[in-house]
């Protein structure tokens, strides 16, 4: 139950820290930078990084859900936080998933800025989601590791 | 009261070694294929921003860890653990502010869209101690994560 708990715990707070940099410093460096340097950078990046996310959601989920299978001393207060932490992971990895197919729409050099506008805020508020859930599941996850009886 | 200074370290630290991560994995990785002056353009840009919240999210693990270690009695292993933690957070506020941070400073200076000589091998040092910091704070984090399941 330990090792499932802090594998939980890592990769949700790995999840949560790189989506919290996004959000603080890699939304508003790509927006303070011309649209050629943009491209080039999506270019070269890649959907690594909404990968990794998509990678840790799911480790994190994994390990949540395998908690409350094979668990059932976690006492309640325990197995409702690991309960909405999985759920959260889930949430995670959808909108990692979202926003690893935008990006890769984002790396197509268009005609039309306005699409290009579009998409780029999709990504945007991908990472808003990505964040706000992370950061939950990575809360739970603690809280709930804290509250075992 | 205790439990909570346990979760708020373990956050405060998972979101450093996180912040930590995804630069090893994505920035790192990104500025070594770009052309000079962008990956000078790409860096700058965003050690402007990084700047404001990864040394505020370290200081805090540090204060949160160190009034958490000091005011509640924990098994000697949990102990161990979360010292162990304090210590490699220090060390990633160390690195950055001793050597990253200088190194940004240099890249700010330079004239926009120029890639200077020295460049390169600044970019190589910068790595190298940003891939130290990276493990540091990795190793900080499962340090305080086990150390919570432990008490």
């Amino acid at each position: 139950m330990n090792v499932l708990f802090v594998l939980a715990v890592v990769l949700s707070g790995l999840a949560a820290g790189a989506a919290l940099n996004g959000v603080l410093a890699m939304i508003p460096a790509l927006r303070s930078l011309d649209a050629a340097t943009v491209l080039e950078v999506r270019h070269a990046a890649g959907p690594l990084p909404s990968q990794m996310t998509v990678v840790l959601a799911t480790g994190a989920g994994l390990a949540g859900a395998a908690l409350l299978a094979f668990y059932g001393n976690l006492g309640s207060d325990a197995q409702a936080l690991v309960a909405v932490a999985t759920g959260l992971s889930g949430v995670v990895l959808g909108a990692g998933w979202f926003a690893m197919r935008v990006q890769m729409s984002l790396c197509e050099p268009r005609e039309e800025p306005a699409r290009q506008l579009a998409l780029t805020r999709r990504w945007e508020y991908a990472q808003l989601v990505i964040c706000a859930a992370s950061l939950g599941a990575l809360a739970c996850y603690a809280s709930g590791a804290a509250s075992v009886p | 009261m205790s439990g909570v200074l346990d979760v708020i370290t373990v956050v405060l630290s998972g979101l450093v070694a996180g912040g930590l991560l995804v630069v090893q994995l994505g920035l790192v990785r990104t500025v070594a294929v770009l052309p000079a002056a962008a990956s000078i353009r790409l860096h700058v840009a965003f050690d402007h921003y990084v700047e404001r919240s990864m040394p505020a999210l370290t200081i805090a693990t540090l204060i949160v860890g160190i009034v958490d270690s000091a005011v509640h009695s924990m098994p000697a292993a949990a102990a161990a653990l979360s010292i162990a933690g304090l210590l490699a957070t220090a060390i990633v506020a160390a690195i950055s502010q001793l050597v990253n941070v200088p190194m940004n400073a240099t890249m700010r200076n330079w004239e926009p869209g120029t890639a200077p000589r020295e460049y390169a091998s600044l970019r190589v040092r910068w790595d190298r101690a940003h891939l130290a910091r990276t493990l540091a704070g990795e190793v900080a984090f499962v340090c305080f994560a086990v150390a919570l399941v432990l008490r």
